[in-house]
């Protein structure tokens, strides 16, 4: 057997019965999707600030918008030269119950990312990294940066109070934290890649979150 | 006075209406993209996951972006390329939620493929030397791989799925290819050496 046919066989999705469109549980998840707010016609970028969370009525949004608290440097949008909303290339929302969301939209002003970030409760480290894929881990983060020694499983743990997995994050580019959650003494890393400077952050941009020590080398 | 009124309630059923219309084109179009891509999601979820109880959630996901985001979609059939990309984004951010993420596709591949429940009847072993051997692929090269032979696109389908030029799908696939040789062994499987690959990395030969 020659390589590419073990390598199609290998497969997994060849061995098992997907579930067809009309399927129960397809229709059933295709309702649920349908039966939220669609999306506007313009393209996201323009709009994933206002609308960071499929909302459903006005009023909903108004509460909503009253309850965060945009942070300094982390500027909603301005109007753009077509009349359209440029967004800023990250923001950085404190929202209720402690979390802190942060959006990257294009890979600019980590350092200022960085600052905001503190401000809010989160001493970080931040990087932006033009690359297609995954750079190679911790090339950007001195050793002496590395969180201390702790067992996978302490650090799964630990990151699961800080990324709760049962808080939805709104869009791809978007990182929710929970900054009370960060022992003292340490801090987050977070890197973000895309193919190249000012490139569609919606196709392309990728993040990584990670633990760091919090002194002023490695978060400032 | 009751001329304005009257006027006011016309531009508000007016936008009332282009607010149903624009809906209605929004299902329309998301319907056909449900329809033409819910399989081959869910198979690159599978692919990519093996038969774990997240991969519903995963599709879920990747559906639910998609009718947020349904202006950012392009028109089919690269609409399945973005959806393999987010799809792709998806599984990352889950995996990071769940614990540290090192190398997403590198963990998937060398610590749950191997052990991924077989589903029906046991995995065979030539499956599984290629399944481990992917595991010891680096995780670009791989996922460029995958996508081409998994998924079956083209290197210029693959590179809008990846975003980067289908040379560079070209280059990562031969590469990956390489590599798979040289721990399967030439046409492994065919009565030749088979490499026997650890977890932690190491290869010996069987």
């Amino acid at each position: 057997m020659d390589l590419d046919t073990m390598l199609t066989e290998a497969a997994p999705a060849r061995h098992l019965a997907l579930d067809e469109p009309d399927s129960p549980a397809a229709t059933r998840l295709y309702e649920q999707i349908t039966t939220q707010p669609p999306a506007p016609i313009w393209p996201s970028r323009r709009r994933r600030f206002a609308s960071p969370t499929l909302i459903g009525v006005a009023t909903a949004a108004v509460a909503a918008a009253v309850a965060l608290a945009l942070l300094p440097g982390s500027q909603a949008g301005h109007r753009g030269g077509q009349g359209g909303v440029k967004l800023a290339a990250w923001s950085v929302i404190k929202e209720r119950h402690g979390l802190v969301k942060v959006t990257i939209r294009e890979l600019r002003d980590p350092a200022g990312l960085q600052k905001t970030l503190r401000a809010a409760g989160v001493p970080a480290n931040v990087r932006f990294v033009h690359h297609f894929f995954q750079p190679p881990n911790s090339v950007h983060l001195p050793k002496s940066c590395l969180a201390p020694q702790m067992s996978d499983k302490a650090i799964a743990k630990l990151m699961a109070k800080i990324e709760p997995s049962n808080i939805r994050v709104p869009s791809a580019d978007a990182v929710i934290l929970r900054s009370s959650a960060i022992p003292h003494g340490l801090g987050m890393y977070l890197k973000a890649w895309a193919p190249k400077p000012g490139t569609q952050p919606a196709a392309s941009l990728s993040m990584e979150t990670d633990l760091v020590q919090a002194t002023p080398q490695c978060t400032g | 006075m009751g001329t304005h009124h009257a006027a006011a309630a016309r531009a508000m059923a007016a936008a009332m209406a282009a607010a149903a219309q624009r809906r209605d084109q929004a299902e329309l179009r998301f319907r056909e993209l449900y329809q033409a891509n819910f399989r081959p999601v869910q198979g690159y979820a599978v692919n990519r996951l093996g038969a774990a109880d997240d991969v519903p959630d995963v599709v879920a996901e990747v559906f639910t972006i998609a009718w947020r985001r349904l202006a950012d979609i392009p028109p089919p059939p690269a609409d399945r390329f973005w959806l393999y990309g987010t799809a792709r984004r998806v599984i990352a951010r889950r995996h990071r939620s769940a614990g540290r993420l090192r190398n997403l596709l590198g963990r998937l591949a060398a610590e749950r493929y191997p052990t991924q429940q077989p589903p029906a009847g046991a995995i065979d072993p030539v499956t599984e030397q290629v399944l481990a051997a992917l595991g010891q692929l680096k995780a670009r090269d791989r996922e460029a791989l995958l996508l081409v032979h998994w998924e079956q696109l083209s290197y210029a389908e693959a590179a809008l799925a990846l975003g980067c030029s289908a040379n560079a799908v070209g280059i990562r696939v031969h590469k990956a290819k390489a590599r798979m040789r040289a721990l399967l062994g030439e046409e492994a499987g065919g009565g030749r050496r088979v490499a026997v690959i650890r977890s932690n990395g190491a290869t010996d030969g069987s």
